[in-house]
């Protein structure tokens, strides 16, 4: 056997054949030309890939061991672990989604060396799924408060921030193959998942949870791999000028979708689930995104005629305000989540004001407001106070709220002889453009008009064990914590902006 | 929008911190004094322009242990520029189409 990596992946190459007992042709028909030679930067081969995979297992495994054995938990920013219980799944149903997408991926492509990378890359999805499936273990089992936890599974499926995910990664196993990969690894996981699972575990750190840390940066480590399948990708699809427009048009559609999805839950996730926050999200979406991405991937393949997406700018400016107007979306409804919230105070708008100039304008007031609503012997809350419910965009799930509420870009229009709300200009021109795919989504307040809030608790299931106490609550301490009687007091009836 | 027009030609990579990262980062101090490199308390990034190489045989020998590429890889969470994975060396390109990929 070789000992040269190099001369052992060519010779393994010479091993390849064509089928003779099975129709070979990709079961998923692509518009796309794809060449049947191409490369894999990293030259993976099985073997290698074992033993690497384990190893890092095994120090990430090391790693929860240790966090158990020093309780390391009972010291981790309340505030993090609480956001975690909607983010992480939301996580989860990412790396399955992929491992499906692999497998179309996998038939669609002919070049052995991508095949081979493609074939890692599904195993590495499966083993993502499994090393947050323990991280959530340890979670469920050691923190101080588990509700929520056994409820996030389900309940992505269900609520309004869960199906943002359920929308975004759907993705990377629907429509065309190759599209899939434009998605999943040549815009997510490169352009996305540096700030995701990067340098979100330096905030991670700062809230103490070293778990985590591990956990995300151990699984970046496949990404990059998975980066490389794109570029591999990409530039065998470059070799075929007929696939340029093609290329472009996916490019911007889902740079567009993952920016409103992936900026609005991570920056959320980054900046209100902690206390100490490291850096200000749209800095780190300067550098990993613009800089990294953009500049020097993207820009850089001018010379192919890839053209850098045409709502970059647009893109850039709502950076600086989806992710606080999410914050404040999902605390109006708190009764509906499987987490606690909580409510920012004069530190955070500090912090906020001092990162964000003008935040303390937009969004000071509601939050001050949102405290004094935070005791139930109040009787209630601040979904009674907003003129209603905000429609959810048809396609990436977001309220149509956005960037912020007073400069919102919502728009509501006919097609297909049906009214659909979108988020943003960038939105409605994927509905326009794709109907099929998004034109059909049930949005979550249609399937609960005319409910009392106390019966949709209960629908989803939002309860803890004592059958009368809510999961969510509007803040990380409460002296008493609101039950689904103070709810149904409330007499607050789901209504359907899209309805009528 | 535009992007930083500095960082066009460079190219980047991120280790997770670690005895086998503080071994690779004293190997890119000796041999790449021209890299910029930031620690960011989990990972270190460090950023070249024109390209980055790593020879595991000089790093190991800092280390005090072998380390491969396999075992360079785990402690890799995140590169951006054109990454060629070969016989004891990684490295990192600033073109878009490295060598490997000419033919």
């Amino acid at each position: 056997m070789p000992s040269s990596l190099v001369q052992l992946h060519e010779k393994t190459k010479s091993y390849d054949w064509d089928y003779t007992f099975a129709d070979q042709s990709p079961k998923y028909e692509t518009k796309y030309k794809m060449p049947k030679k191409g490369k894999d930067p990293f030259r993976v081969l099985i073997r290698d890939y074992v033993k690497m995979e384990a190893e890092k297992d095994d120090r990430t495994h090391s790693i929860i061991d240790g966090a158990i054995r020093a309780n390391e938990i009972s010291g981790i920013e309340p505030r993090f672990v609480e956001c975690l219980k909607l983010t992480l799944p939301d996580l989860t149903n990412a790396e399955f989604q992929a491992v499906a997408g692999c497998g179309m991926i996998i038939s669609a492509v002919q070049s052995q060396e991508l095949r081979q990378g493609y074939a890692a890359q599904m195993l590495d999805e499966v083993r993502h799924t499994q090393l947050e499936m323990s991280l959530r273990n340890y979670y469920v089992k050691h923190w101080q408060d588990p509700y929520g936890w056994d409820r996030s599974q389900p309940a992505i499926y269900k609520h309004p921030g869960g199906l943002v995910s359920i929308g975004e990664f759907q993705h990377f196993n629907t429509g065309d193959p190759l599209d899939c990969i434009i998605a999943l690894n040549v815009v997510l996981e490169t352009a996305f998942t540096n700030i995701l699972l990067v340098a979100s575990p330096q905030a991670a750190m700062m809230a103490g949870d070293n778990a985590f840390v591990s956990t995300m940066l151990s699984i970046q480590s496949d990404e990059a791999r998975h980066m490389a399948n794109g570029y591999g990708s990409l530039m065998q699809l470059l070799a075929e000028e007929d696939n340029l427009p093609h290329l472009n048009q996916s490019l911007e559609r889902h740079f567009w979708h993952s920016h409103k999805t992936l900026d609005a839950l991570v920056g959320w996730q980054s900046e209100y689930g902690t206390k100490n926050r490291p850096w200000s999200y749209k800095s780190q979406w300067e550098e990993w995104v613009v800089d990294d991405f953009v500049g020097n991937y993207i820009d850089r393949l001018s010379e192919f005629g890839v053209q850098a997406p045409s709502r970059l700018g647009v893109a850039a400016d709502d950076v600086t305000w989806a992710h606080h107007t999410l914050g404040q979306v999902l605390s109006a409804v708190w009764p509906l989540n499987f987490w606690r919230s909580d409510a920012m105070v004069a530190p955070d708008f500090e912090w906020f004001e001092n990162h964000y100039p003008g935040w303390s304008a937009a969004y000071q007031g509601y939050w001050e407001g949102y405290k004094a609503l935070a005791d139930p012997a109040g009787g209630h809350i601040m979904l009674q106070e907003l003129p209603g419910l905000p429609p959810i965009c048809q396609v990436c799930q977001l309220p149509c709220t956005m960037p912020r509420l007073d400069i919102n870009e919502a728009r509501i229009f006919e097609l297909n002889g049906r009214n659909y709300a979108c988020c943003s200009e960038g939105c409605e021109w994927i509905l326009r453009t794709w109907p099929e795919a998004y034109g059909h989504r049930r949005q979550v307040w249609e399937k609960y008009h005319g409910w009392d809030l106390a019966d949709m608790i209960l629908d989803l299931g939002l309860l803890r064990r004592d059958g009368r106490t809510l999961i969510g609550q509007p803040l990380i301490e409460m002296e008493r914590m609101w039950t689904i009687d103070d709810i149904r007091a409330l007499g607050y009836e789901i209504k359907d902006p899209m309805h009528g | 929008m535009s992007t930083t027009n500095t960082k066009v030609g460079r190219v980047g990579i991120s280790l997770i911190t670690g005895s086998d990262t503080e071994a690779a980062v004293e190997h890119v101090q000796e041999t790449q004094p021209d890299a910029t490199i930031s620690f960011r308390d989990v990972f270190y990034k460090i950023e070249c322009d024109g390209g980055l190489s790593f020879d595991m045989a000089a790093i190991s020998e800092i280390a005090g242990r072998d380390i491969d590429t396999d075992i360079f890889l785990v402690n890799m969470s995140t590169y951006y520029g054109r990454i060629v994975v070969g016989d004891g060396r990684i490295d990192l390109h600033s073109e878009i189409k490295p060598e490997r990929f000419q033919d």
